[in-house]
C-alpha cells in the first residue's frame, strides 16, 4: 500500500475462520443444550441454578469467541466493549439484588386478604426456603 | 495526495475513512457498541425477573410448571442451527462464494421463521389456557361441569411471571423479526452480486447481530423454562395441564 498514511502495522482483518471450527462449535452447542436440559431434570438441590448458569455461560462464550470472531479479532477494542457491557450487567444485578438479599421480607402466604396478617421472615429463614 | 490504491477506489468507501480496512474496523466496532446497548436492553428485564422471583418464588414455580420444555429446547436448537448457517454464510461471503452465501442466508431465514412458528404455537397455547396476564388469568373451566376455578394459589404473583415471560420472549421475538428483515436485505444484496472477497462486512455485521439474538435466547431458555420447572421426580405444586 503506497498511501503515505498507511505506514503503521494495522491489524488486517482478513482472517477467515476455518469451517471446521464452526462445525465443532455447533456440535458443542448442541451437546451443551442437551446437558442443560438433562441437568434440569435431575434434582441437585441448590446446585441446579448455578450449574444452569455455568453451562449457559459456556455456550455463550462459544458463540462469542467463535461465531462472533472474538478469538480471531486483533482489534482489542471489541473484547473491551463486550467486557464493559458484562461488567455493567454484573453491577446492575449485584447492585440491585444485594438489597433484597440482605433484609427481611414481608412474606405473603396465599392470596392477599385484608384480614390476613403479613408474615415477617428473617433472612436466614428466607435462605433456607429458597431451595427445592 | 496519496497514490490511489484499488481499495481506496472501492465505491463503498465513505469519504471520511482512509481505506476500507479502517472503515470495516469502525463499522464492526460500531456494531459492538450497539450490542452493548442491547445487553442493557435485555439486562433490565433479567434484573426484573431476578427481583420478582426472589420475592415470589412459589408463585413463579407454579407458573413455570405450565411451560413446555420441549418447545423451549426445540427453539434453542433451531437458533443454534441458524447461527451455524449464518456463520457459514459469512464464511462464504469472505470466500467470494455467491451461491453458498445465498443458500446459507436462505437457510438462516428458514430457521428464523421456524423459531417464530414454534413461538406462535406456544403463545397460542397459552392464550387458550388463560395464561396471558389479563383478566381471565389462571381461570380454568372444567369441561364436564362448566365450573370455573383459579388454578394458581397466588394468581397475582404468578401473573408477574407471565408478564415477564411475555415481555422477555416478546422483546426477543421482535429482535428475531428485525433480524429476518436484515438477513432478507442481505439476501437481496447477495443475489445482486454486491458481496465478494473484498467487500463483505455487511454480512459479517448481520452475523454479529444474529449471534447476539442467539446469545440472549441461550440465557432466556434455562432461566424461563428450566430453573424452576418441576422435576420428573416430584410434580408437587405443578398445575395439571
Amino acid at each position: 500500500m503506497e498511501n503515505q498514511y498507511h505506514g503503521h502495522q494495522q491489524a488486517h482483518e482478513h482472517h477467515i475462520v476455518p469451517l471446521r471450527v464452526y462445525l465443532l462449535t455447533f456440535f458443542a452447542l448442541i451437546v451443551l443444550t442437551a446437558i442443560t436440559v438433562w441437568i434440569a431434570t435431575v434434582d441437585l438441590g441448590a446446585l441446579n441454578i448455578p450449574l444452569a448458569f455455568v453451562v449457559a455461560t459456556i455456550k455463550a462464550s462459544l458463540v462469542a469467541f467463535f461465531f462472533m470472531h472474538i478469538k480471531y479479532t486483533r482489534d482489542r477494542l471489541i473484547p473491551l466493549f463486550l467486557l464493559a457491557s458484562l461488567i455493567w450487567l454484573v453491577l446492575l444485578l449485584v447492585g440491585t439484588m444485594m438489597d433484597p438479599l440482605t433484609r427481611s421480607t414481608v412474606q405473603f402466604e396465599g392470596p392477599m386478604q385484608d384480614d390476613h396478617p403479613a408474615h415477617v421472615q428473617d433472612p436466614a429463614e428466607r435462605a433456607t426456603e429458597n431451595t427445592h | 495526495m496519496s497514490t490511489v490504491h484499488t481499495e481506496e477506489a472501492n465505491p463503498y468507501l465513505a469519504h471520511h475513512f482512509e481505506d476500507m480496512e479502517q472503515q470495516n474496523q469502525a463499522h464492526t466496532l460500531g456494531l459492538w457498541a450497539f450490542l452493548t446497548t442491547e445487553v442493557m436492553f435485555f439486562g433490565g428485564l433479567f434484573l426484573a425477573y431476578m427481583y420478582y422471583r426472589w420475592y415470589y418464588l412459589q408463585p413463579f414455580k407454579e407458573s413455570v410448571g405450565q411451560l413446555n420444555i420441549f418447545f423451549g429446547g426445540l427453539n434453542t436448537v433451531i437458533l443454534i442451527c441458524s447461527s451455524l448457517t449464518m456463520a457459514l454464510g459469512v464464511h462464504a461471503a469472505q470466500k467470494g462464494n455467491k451461491r453458498a452465501l445465498i443458500l446459507f442466508l436462505i437457510l438462516t431465514l428458514v430457521f428464523a421463521f421456524g423459531f417464530l412458528g414454534v413461538k406462535s404455537i406456544e403463545w397460542t397455547e397459552k392464550w387458550h389456557h388463560n395464561l396471558f396476564p389479563v383478566l381471565k388469568f389462571g381461570l380454568h373451566t372444567d369441561s364436564a361441569t362448566g365450573a370455573v376455578h383459579q388454578v394458581f394459589t397466588d394468581p397475582n404473583h404468578s401473573k408477574m411471571f407471565y408478564i415477564l415471560y411475555f415481555m422477555m420472549t416478546g422483546l426477543h421475538g421482535i429482535h428475531v423479526i428485525i433480524g429476518i428483515g436484515v438477513i432478507g436485505w442481505m439476501l437481496v444484496l447477495a443475489m445482486k452480486g454486491t458481496f465478494n472477497e473484498h467487500y463483505n462486512v455487511p454480512v459479517e455485521l448481520t452475523g454479529l447481530y444474529w449471534h447476539f439474538v442467539d446469545l440472549v435466547w441461550i440465557y432466556l431458555f434455562p432461566i424461563l423454562y428450566l430453573i424452576d420447572h418441576p422435576h420428573v421426580a416430584h410434580a408437587a405444586g405443578a398445575v395439571a395441564h
